[in-house]
């Protein structure tokens, strides 16, 4: 009992002496650096203007470099040959038709059996025997004439129906009468008389068919036919015959069910000339093209188009293509498509075209084919083929004359963001060249005239500054500038370079938001020379501008502000109590500077940094920095959240206001951004 | 004042209820078995509020901070030992005596310097323009059992007593956590505008998958070496014990890191292209490697004068330096190098040690004074058992043990019980 008393007590004290093992929790405080910059004037005017550049001449001192392109010819309507063919109709009664032709025997036998049994026997085979007159020896027979291998039905537009007899009996035959009838109808086709025809001659008689309607199966009826006396011996051979020959010939059809052979149904030899103004070119290179074939044919049979259009190159190959238009029910045009994207026209018509080479002509060949199915179709007058072409040319360049055209290019004011950020004081510069650059791609001569030039401040309430005169004292507006031809070499283009140069300070101190310009160009002012001419679209005329603006200037409270996006939402929770701003300044600026961030709906969060000033570098009697200032800006424990604008307002003023400061490339700004914050450990 | 009177009190009671009966040795049996427990955390500078706070929490205000860091000198010192072992010894006729013992051992050993705690606890803001040096710092943590085998013989010749002990031990590691910054200090640099930091830090650790408390991750061995002289009332001693080390299995991660930089945050070459923020400073680069490595466990070297006396009162007193061995790490055989290199790492100052025993009435009573150790102070060293030798308790810290924030702390417990 006292070992368990004993126990119990140790394990009572053991446990009420237990303490559970838990993390201290403490704060530090740490300081840490985040990011940091070391800035000239080129990157802070860059990182804060991506539209302007620097430059340094040779002393260092930098300079501003503003480029933008002010104008840009265009000529898509200068070689518009878009255009369209004459639609080409072929109706059925082009189609042609193999001629018919029947042969029908009439042996010496086959008469002597008309004599009966008797026959035979006075005029036996290989006899020689006189014959004797014999009229009316085939009266009302007939003989079946079968063109199912040509046609079933015919109905023709033109035709003629032909009788050939030869007399192959040892005796002349005389008044014969044949009549042609259709097997089904009977209806009365054609009739031949036969005076007479002579032993071993021929007998041809054409009769027209035109307007009839012939069936496979016709029937010759030989109404009559007499033999005459041989006056004397003569040979009977019962194989000599007296053959009948029908042919249908010249067949025009209006309505046919036949087998139609292959058969070219048209074809077209043409030069095709493109309405270009003034121009008068020989090559056209295109860049994007295409000609469309609209066809549509309510023929049974497929119709096969060949088309070839030798003007058209691509790789010293001329374009040829044979496409077939299929048999047409629903009356829904084939449209074909045929591209011409990197070809070449040749405008000079037809080689070896009688009178010479001509202009903004091309040549081109198409044959259209009937294709045979060899089945029975049948063809009425009313079916058609038709087509037409459409000509869809976006050129590359075109060679020849390019003709006498003004272009106006309508006074444009653009608005300009470059001073955007500058929202107050003023500034005084020492110069700025301005440099309109004028190049020309196309190998014409031209005249540009500045109808319009000037820069403007629309928010100071006074008037625009027009470009004045240019270095040589000439006024800028309305001035004939000349500007010369470009050459082009195997196919690379040299352009010129006309340079206009003007001091355009005025135009700049006002720190403009518009530029309005406008301008003429006329393309051959002294018309066609004996150079050649060409243009390539993407190689118009421009012009652009080049402002250089050395950095030796007067600032007063020049004020620049910002709006920018601002993300601060950190991956980890950290919380930052103070941040600090190390600004090590080498530019001979001294600012004020004011920081706020904003919501999302520009709503002001907080203010962090109110007049700030940034003091100067340090300078000597000239002005020049010769020591770095050191500014340190401390950022309290700011609302983070919802933060997503960051507003920077700052002012800058030269640490002269009487003399010119200048800015070289070797002044910089160090920047350093560290954060103190206070963490929780052990939590 | 209050706890001063109670120490005395409770240090003076012993001796005002002394015995006039001569010292009474137990009645010699040939078999023993001793249960021992010893937990001590002993610091230079650093008190048991500090302990408090790391092992059940709280917040730490900035009054803690201060004293802490002010506490004594630059270098922090701090070691706590947790041990129990069971021992069985037989004694033969001839007064020699073979015995095992199983141990289980825990033990924390750190040294760091003042600017660590000023860098943990403060972090760099009140520090700018200012190094913060942390070289020198050192963590240890050792888990492991020991199986240990002794032998103790006696010769006696020309009246001079030899004793000389041996012993044996298999050890069973269990975990090892090293970590040794061997170079580390911090600049930071006015408004924190960059920073500057120096490391080489080595860590070594055993496989952490399995947090078992008696896995076996390693194997080792350690000797232990002493031979006393008696003569007559004059007995000298020196004594080696724990003389080993642990070779910790191939699975154990070994990592290293040397670097010298400067973060001054990142580069901004495009303020619309902001770079993320990515502070490198943050992300130090180990070199790791699984491999096997060996850690010296503390041995222990005493050498001691121990002269019995025929006070009615005192009966004996005794004199002792006590030193400690573990160096950090072992390259090679055994050097110059590595034995100076063992006393200095091991981050125990050699201690003297002075005590005496007394005969109270019903019990005996062990009192001295030592200095050194893991400690600056000199502490009162105390222990009390029965006169039967049952049952001993006490500790090396009697001066610290009723006061409120103790640098230091132990207590031990023996029973034995022979048959």
């Amino acid at each position: 009992m006292k070992k368990f008393l004993f126990f119990s007590f140790l394990t009572f004290i053991l446990f009420s002496c237990k303490h559970d093992l838990e993390n201290p929790t403490w704060e530090v405080d740490m300081i840490v650096p985040i990011a940091k910059a070391e800035l000239n004037i080129s990157d802070i005017i860059e990182e804060s203007n991506t539209s302007i550049l620097t430059s340094l001449n040779s002393d260092s001192l930098v300079s501003l470099v503003y480029s933008t392109e002010l104008l840009q010819t265009e000529y898509e309507s200068l070689l518009n040959i878009n255009s369209t063919s004459v639609e080409k109709n072929f109706r059925i009664d082009s189609v042609q038709f193999e001629d018919v032709e029947i042969e029908y025997f009439t042996t010496i036998g086959s008469v002597i059996d008309q004599l009966g049994p008797l026959g035979s026997a006075l005029y036996p085979d290989g006899s020689m025997r006189e014959i004797p007159a014999l009229p009316n020896i085939i009266q009302n027979d007939s003989i079946n004439i079968d063109a199912s291998d040509y046609f079933q039905t015919m109905t023709l537009y033109s035709g003629m129906m032909n009788l050939e007899i030869t007399n192959g009996f040892p005796t002349s035959i005389s008044n014969m009468t044949l009549l042609l009838y259709n097997a089904n109808n009977q209806n009365l086709i054609a009739t031949f008389s036969i005076p007479l025809i002579e032993s071993g001659e021929s007998y041809f008689e054409s009769v027209s068919v035109a307007n009839q309607t012939l069936d496979n199966l016709m029937i010759g009826l030989i109404d009559n036919m007499d033999i005459d006396p041989s006056n004397g011996l003569v040979p009977i051979n019962y194989t000599d015959a007296l053959v009948t020959k029908i042919s249908i010939t010249d067949i025009q059809i209006m309505e046919a069910t036949a087998y139609f052979p292959n058969q070219l149904l048209h074809e077209e030899i043409v030069e095709q000339s493109f309405d270009i103004g003034s121009a008068r070119l020989t090559e056209l290179g295109i860049k994007q093209g295409n000609v469309s074939i609209i066809a549509s044919s309510s023929l049974p049979d497929t119709v096969s188009v060949i088309y070839k259009i030798p003007s058209l190159t691509k790789n010293e190959v001329p374009f040829e293509t044979l496409v077939k238009i299929p048999p047409n029910i629903n009356t829904t045009p084939t449209n074909l498509f045929f591209d011409f994207n990197g070809y070449k026209m040749n405008l000079k018509g037809k080689e070896g075209r009688i009178g010479g080479d001509t202009v903004n002509t091309i040549y081109s060949e198409m044959y259209i084919y009937l294709d045979s199915t060899g089945e029975l179709e049948t063809i009425n007058q009313v079916d058609s083929f038709n087509l037409y072409n459409i000509y869809n040319i976006t050129p590359e360049y075109a060679k020849g004359y390019i003709g006498q055209d003004t272009f106006v290019i309508n006074s444009e004011t653009r608005n300009t963001s470059v001073f955007n950020n500058i929202t107050d004081g003023s500034i005084s510069l020492e110069e700025a060249n301005l440099n309109l650059l004028i190049e020309n791609n196309v190998g014409a001569e031209a005249i540009l005239k500045f109808n319009e030039f000037n820069t403007d401040n629309t928010e100071d309430n006074l008037p625009a500054v027009s470009a004045s005169i240019d270095e040589n004292g000439n006024n800028i507006i309305n001035y004939p500038y000349t500007i010369d031809r470009a050459s082009l070499i195997n196919e690379i283009i040299t352009p010129t370079k006309t340079e206009i140069k003007l001091d355009a300070s005025d135009m700049i101190e006002i720190l403009p938001n518009q530029t309005t310009i406008g301008a003429t160009i006329m393309l051959n002012p002294n018309g066609a020379q004996n150079i050649e001419d060409f243009i390539y679209l993407e190689h118009p005329i421009t012009a652009s501008l080049n402002v250089n603006v050395p950095l030796s200037f007067i600032a007063n409270n020049l004020t620049l502000t910002k709006t920018t996006e601002l993300d601060l939402n950190w991956e980890n929770d950290q919380e930052i109590d103070e941040l600090f701003i190390t600004i090590e300044n080498g530019l001979p600026l001294e600012g004020i500077i004011n920081i706020t961030f904003l919501d999302q709906n520009h709503n002001l969060i907080d203010t962090v940094i109110k007049n700030y000033s940034i003091i100067s570098a340090t300078t000597n009697d000239e002005n020049n920095v010769v020591s770095s200032s050191k500014n340190t800006i401390n950022i309290f424990k700011t609302d983070f959240e919802n933060v997503s604008k960051m507003n920077i307002k700052a002012s800058f003023t030269t640490s002269s206001i009487s003399e010119a400061i200048n800015i070289y490339s070797y002044y910089n700004l160090k920047l350093n951004l560290s954060a103190r914050f206070k963490q929780m450990l052990g939590e | 004042m209050m706890n001063k009177v109670f120490l005395y009190i409770f240090i003076i009671i012993p001796f005002l209820s002394y015995s006039q009966e001569d010292l009474v040795l137990p009645k010699v049996k040939q078999n023993s078995i001793y249960l021992n427990s010893y937990i001590s955390i002993e610091s230079n500078n650093l008190n048991t509020n500090f302990l408090s706070r790391m092992l059940y929490g709280g917040f730490i205000t900035d009054e803690m901070k201060d004293n802490w860091i002010n506490s004594g000198d630059e270098n922090n010192r701090l070691n706590a030992e947790f041990t129990n072992y069971l021992k069985y010894e037989f004694l033969n006729k001839d007064f020699n005596s073979f015995y095992f013992q199983f141990s289980d051992v825990n033990y924390v050993n750190c040294n760091f310097k003042d600017d660590l705690l000023k860098l943990s606890f403060y972090g760099n803001y009140d520090y700018q323009a200012d190094t913060l040096d942390f070289s020198e710092t050192s963590i240890r943590i050792d888990r492991y059992q020991q199986y240990k085998l002794g032998y103790n013989f006696n010769i006696f010749k020309n009246n001079i007593s030899w004793n000389i002990k041996t012993a044996l031990s298999y050890l069973n590691g269990n975990h090892h956590m090293q970590l040794n910054i061997y170079k580390g200090s911090l600049y930071t640099s006015e408004t924190g505008t960059s920073l500057d930091l120096n490391y080489h830090i080595k860590s070594m650790m055993t496989d952490t998958s399995d947090f078992s408390p008696f896995i076996g991750n390693g194997n080792g061995i350690a000797m232990d070496l002493s031979l006393k002289i008696t003569k007559e009332t004059d007995i000298l001693e020196m004594r080696i014990t724990d003389l080993g080390y642990i070779k910790w299995k191939k699975n154990s991660i070994t990592s290293s890191t040397d670097n010298n930089l400067t973060f001054s945050g990142v580069e901004i070459q495009d303020f619309n292209n902001l770079p993320e923020f990515n502070d490198s400073i943050l992300d130090i680069s180990f070199s790791q490697q699984t491999s096997s490595f060996r850690s010296f466990i503390p041995a222990r070297i005493t050498l001691s004068y121990n002269r019995i006396l025929k006070h009615h009162f005192i009966k004996n007193i005794c004199i002792a330096t006590h030193s400690r061995w573990q160096p950090h790490y072992v390259t090679g055989g055994l050097n110059s190098d590595l034995i100076n290199r063992g006393f200095k790492e091991s981050g125990y100052i050699n201690s003297l040690d002075i005590n005496a025993l007394m005969d109270a009435k019903y019990l005996y009573s062990n009192i001295g004074i030592i200095r050194g150790g893991f400690t600056d102070k000199t502490n009162l060293h105390f222990n009390i058992r029965d006169k039967k030798g049952i049952c001993t308790i006490g500790t090396y810290h009697l001066n610290e043990l009723l006061k409120k924030d103790k640098s230091s702390a132990s207590v031990y417990f023996s029973l034995t019980k022979r048959f």
